[in-house]
């Protein structure tokens, strides 16, 4: 057996350094699409199907809440901590729960610029909700979760490392953060990661760096007796053993349900609950597009694949005479099938070899060009799956390129081939046809992933070129993170904010400045119900606005158009104005003038707001869709101590960075600017999932382009050597240069053409899953359908003409005497 | 111009082959005259020209020397094109190994030539078909592939397919070499018939039996024509 097999290795060893061209090809193309398979395939296992990094992850799921009266605008809502403490109270359905939020805070490091650093504020159930404790010291308890007791710190591993030198007795120090003292009680082991949980919380917002330590979550007398607002914190449990989702989901509803029942009649809404499991809340809207992208380069493979079974098949037609005369000397028929199986299973070893080493280059370059939705789990990285992946797709390879040649090399007859078959000057039939039908079925999936590419790629550019209704160009962005020991209240945040914006404006080169609340496209933060005189429904039932704080200088710097009244300026400060976008007005006072009409946050006592002006809807939540009810406010009434800058330009932003941080460390060398960049960087990130996704169909695509090109030119070559007698013939009987092009053309064409219809086709029967991630683009989108088409075809015709070239030269003479 | 009753006028032909540094005389000052209806045979021993002389007078080679003229015209330098229609229209081919074409049926091989006429209605060219395998008894196999006939029916397939066009000659390149005896005589005898109804005949042969059928024999030897009584004596010299 196992010499058998040696000698099959050293014979197809053989075979394949007489073809060198031929087997580069072929393991170069193997190798490709099996190292960029397995890639995806490791991408899409790690963020689709492999267990999270804890404890029984099954068992772990996302707390979320609805509102019926919001659902419209909400569907789910993060937690509410008044709602948080209740189920955690009478839930038995869930082991342990924490809400939590990330916060990006200054680490005061003796003699230089405080380093910022991402800190998870969790109560105390995080640790059991994860099952994991610290390397070092105790986790923080459920004492230290009240205000006043909440100043210790777990720092995570690699803080502890980098920054305190993995100092064994950290413990019982003290640190600054936030410009305030903590007590170091514990550090967390290396392997122990937060999930990301920003990516659930907001559209496009993203975090550079991971969480580094954890701090308490006390909540306030304030967020404790909010029952229908302050829906602003990540759930997360970890369910009873033998408890399913919706078993909890059906106990947490009850709960909700005694929590409406006891609502004030102001604030009367219908909550339920939703609990999610947490692996399928990461992955989020990201299912489909992975899955496309896998079956895109699944498809790519199988391209390339048909390309080599071509490739073999006309190698097979070559080795006729080989078989012939092993069949005639008595090989069996399993024999003939095992001499032409182990050429194309070298071929796959190696490919499998080469493909499962680039996967190795290609994940971690992949992971380089992650969104931060997709890259929730730290580093990618090839193991066992992947492999087992390459494994199976070089298998796959073996069956599918190999398949048809095997099959033709195994049913030789050896009296046909050795008393010379007949006299025809012609490929046979049943060849001519398979070698079509591959090239139709490569053809057909390229088509297929050209289409898609081609409809995702008119969806981001429509995207992209959508009128957002402000303008991106030469504005730069900075976000500031004010400490908050220093900056506590209003009023030192709002004079810094103001000397900030007083200096960036005297900087040369600088058109305007202004700061806002939430920059545009990053998210959303501020949601809350306005009331105007003399409506007296519920709370509840009143329309819901999205609030901006923003400076004088943020609307005309982003070039959001006026339509009537005016911008906020410097003299308002003090005074409760707003601008309202157009739905806003539409929606409170329709057909009326709103300017200088009055309205109050709801449930609020404070001074009414006076309408100054209203600004036009825009984008500036998601790209995808309109803006819904907006209102800005001026940062004198509130602002936080995370907020952007937003500074237009008369030059190259990018040459302003340095200057914009320096003009905010002149003010205050403690506020860290962790983040500069272009307005029009904010607007490409938000669309980094699909422009992610989209690059990455592109380059499967050309490829998929290009490989059918060459599987055209492949086979119509072939066809041409094969025919070249007939071609002769033809050429001696009166056929002129033209005719033999056309026929050659119209051979290598009709499979494009049929396999372009099918590949138009499959796309179609899947337009629904496409169509679910377009964006103002039709599945059946016309235009793209033909340029798809076109495309193919103009390859096609590309791979066609140097053959059809090659047979209106066939020399009549020199053919004919050739037989 | 007048052909009185000429089909073929050959004068000087000469045809060189040049490999690397290797001249190689294939044809030497040939002179040759074939009337309309006549049937010649051209003969000799291997090397000696003959098919390069066939393919010449089947434009499918170009001479290197001298005049050829084809119903008075001369053809010599003609372009590819040009040579492409007279070679549909004025000269039938029928080859030693057939040359049919494996996934075109009996019928569709003999209409190929007339496909490549431009204007020729495909009602005509049915008609044309019909009567041509009518004429070498075939014309009931007209639905089957070659793979399906016999040697001698694929190769009076083939002579059905040079008539088809009504050519002016019909160049026969060692028509019966892939046919055993029973065979090969029959498509002897079916060129002697069509010779009978008129056609002009050209056909190569080493077979001194075939060469008899012809009504004029030309022999070749190193690439010039001889007399059967040279051809004998530089024969014997060769072998001697």
């Amino acid at each position: 057996m196992l010499s058998t097999i040696a000698k099959d290795v050293r014979y197809a060893v053989r075979q394949l350094r007489r073809a060198p061209g031929f087997a580069a090809a072929a393991v170069l193309t193997l190798a490709l699409g099996i190292g960029a398979t397995t890639a995806i395939f490791t991408l899409v296992y790690d963020v689709l199907l492999k267990p999270l990094p804890y404890a029984h992850p099954g068992r772990l799921v996302v707390l979320e809440e609805r509102v019926a009266e919001f659902r419209d605008i909400y569907p789910k809502l993060p937690m509410n901590a008044n709602h948080f403490v209740n189920w955690q109270r009478n839930s038995h359905t869930i082991e342990s729960m924490a809400v939590m939020e990330e916060e990006s805070m200054p680490l005061g490091m003796s003699g230089s610029h405080p380093l910022q650093v991402l800190v998870l504020r969790a109560t105390p159930g995080i640790f059991p909700v994860l099952d994991a404790g610290p390397q070092l010291g105790r986790a923080f308890t459920a004492q230290e979760a009240q205000p006043g007791r909440d100043r210790v710190v777990v720092l995570m591993d690699d803080l502890w490392r980098t920054q305190f030198q993995s100092d064994p007795r950290i413990l019982g120090k003290t640190i600054t953060l936030n410009g305030f003292p903590f007590t170091v009680v514990g550090v967390m082991p290396r392997s122990f990661r937060i999930p990301i949980i920003e990516t659930i919380a907001g559209p496009g917002s993203s975090r550079p760096n991971p969480v580094e330590a954890l701090v308490p979550f006390a909540f306030s007398k304030d967020q404790l007796a909010e029952a229908m607002g302050d829906f602003n914190y990540f759930g997360l449990a970890r369910l009873k053993r033998g408890v399913s989702v919706d078993q909890a989901n059906g106990e947490i509803d009850a709960l909700q349900h005694t929590i409406s029942a006891g609502l004030a009649s102001d604030e009367q809404g219908t909550l339920s609950a939703a609990l999610t499991p947490f692996q399928q809340a990461l992955v989020g809207d990201n299912r489909t597009p992975l899955l496309i992208l896998l079956a895109a380069v699944a498809g790519l493979l199988l391209v390339g694949c048909i390309n080599i079974a071509n490739l073999l098949l006309a190698r097979a037609t070559g080795r006729r005479q080989q078989m012939a005369v092993a069949a005639a000397l008595g090989a069996s028929r399993t024999d003939l099938l095992r001499m032409t199986m182990r050429e194309t299973t070298m071929l796959a070893a190696f490919g499998g070899v080469l493909g499962i080493s680039l996967a190795a280059i290609l994940v971690p370059a992949m992971q380089r060009y992650l969104p931060p939705a997709l890259n929730f789990r730290g580093a990618l990285h090839l193991d066992w799956a992947g492999a087992s992946c390459a494994l199976l797709l070089a298998t796959a390879a073996t069956l599918i390129a190999g398949a048809a040649p095997a099959w033709i090399g195994s049913r030789t007859q050896p009296h046909d081939v050795l008393r010379g078959e007949s006299r025809l000057a012609s490929e046979s039939r049943g060849n001519k046809r398979l070698r079509r039908a591959l090239v139709a079925v490569e053809v057909a999936v390229s088509t297929a992933l050209v289409l898609t590419t081609g409809l995702l790629t008119a969806s981001l550019a429509k995207m992209m070129r959508i009128d957002r209704g402000f303008d991106a160009d030469r504005v730069l962005t900075a976000s500031v993170d004010l400490p908050s020991q220093s900056y506590s209240n209003l009023q030192p945040r709002a004079a810094f904010y103001k000397e900030v914006l007083e200096r960036l404006r005297g900087l040369p080169g600088v058109e305007d400045a202004g700061l806002t609340s939430q920059l545009p496209l990053a998210g959303d933060q501020w949601i809350d119900m306005i009331r105007v005189p003399g409506d007296t429904r519920p709370a509840m039932q009143i329309p819901t606005e999205h609030f901006r704080s923003i400076s004088p200088g943020y609307l005309e710097a982003i070039h959001l158009p006026l339509i009537s009244g005016r911008y906020l300026n410097a003299s308002d400060e003090g005074k409760h104005y707003a601008l309202l976008s157009e739905l806003t007005v539409r929606t409170l006072w329709p057909g009326m003038n709103p300017i200088g009409r009055q309205f109050s946050r709801a449930g609020n006592t404070e001074a009414p707001f006076t309408v100054i002006g209203v600004v036009r809807d825009a984008r500036t939540i998601s790209l995808a869709h309109d803006d819904p009810m907006m209102v800005y406010t001026p940062y004198w009434y509130r602002c936080e101590n995370a907020s952007g800058l937003v500074i237009r330009t008369r030059q190259d932003p990018s040459m302003m960075a340095a200057a914009i941080r320096k003009a905010v460390w002149r003010v205050n060398s403690d506020v860290s600017v962790p983040v500069v960049r272009s307005l029009g960087g904010v607007v490409a990130d938000s669309v980094a999932n699909r422009r992610f996704e989209m690059d990455l169909l592109l380059l499967f695509a050309v490829s998929a382009l290009l490989l059918a090109g060459l599987g055209v030119y492949g086979v119509v070559t072939y066809s041409v050597v094969q025919r070249e007698r007939e071609i002769g013939l033809r050429m001696a009987l009166g056929a002129m240069r033209v005719t033999i092009y056309g026929m050659v053309l119209r051979d290598g064409l009709l499979p494009v053409l049929v396999g372009a219809a099918a590949g138009v086709g499959v796309a179609l029967a899947f337009a629904r899953v496409v169509g679910s991630l377009l964006f103002q683009v039709s599945p059946y989108n016309p235009a793209v359908i033909a340029c798809a088409v076109s495309m193919l075809v103009t390859v096609g015709a590309a791979a066609c003409l140097l053959p059809a070239r090659r047979a209106a030269t066939v020399d009549p003479m020199q053919a004919l005497r050739n037989e | 111009m007048a052909t009185n009753g000429k089909l073929i006028e050959i004068e000087d032909l000469t045809k060189i082959f040049y490999t690397d540094e290797v001249e190689t005389h294939a044809l030497s000052g040939i002179h040759l005259t074939i009337s309309r209806g006549e049937y010649v045979a051209m003969s000799g021993p291997s090397g000696c020209g003959k098919s390069t002389l066939l393919s010449i007078l089947g434009l499918l080679d170009t001479p290197t020397g001298g005049r050829y003229l084809l119903n008075g015209n001369p053809v010599e330098n003609l372009s590819f094109s040009e040579r492409s229609r007279i070679r549909n229209q004025e000269i039938g081919f029928i080859f030693q190994s057939f040359n049919l074409i494996g996934d075109l049926t009996v019928e569709e091989n003999v209409e190929l030539p007339l496909t490549y006429r431009a204007g020729m209605p495909s009602a005509e060219r049915r008609k044309r078909v019909k009567e041509a395998l009518e004429r070498v008894n075939m014309a009931h196999r007209m639905r089957h592939y070659p793979a399906q006939l016999s040697g001698g029916q694929q190769q009076r397939v083939a002579v059905a397919r040079a008539l088809a066009g009504s050519p002016s000659i019909l160049l026969a390149d060692e028509p019966t070499g892939n046919l055993d005896s029973k065979n090969g005589e029959a498509v002897m005898h079916l060129l002697a018939n069509l010779h009978r109804e008129g056609s002009t005949i050209c056909m190569v042969t080493h077979d001194p039996r075939f060469a008899k059928h012809a009504q004029r024999e030309v022999h070749l030897f190193d690439g010039k024509v001889v007399s059967e009584d040279e051809l004998k004596k530089l024969t014997e010299e060769v072998e001697a």
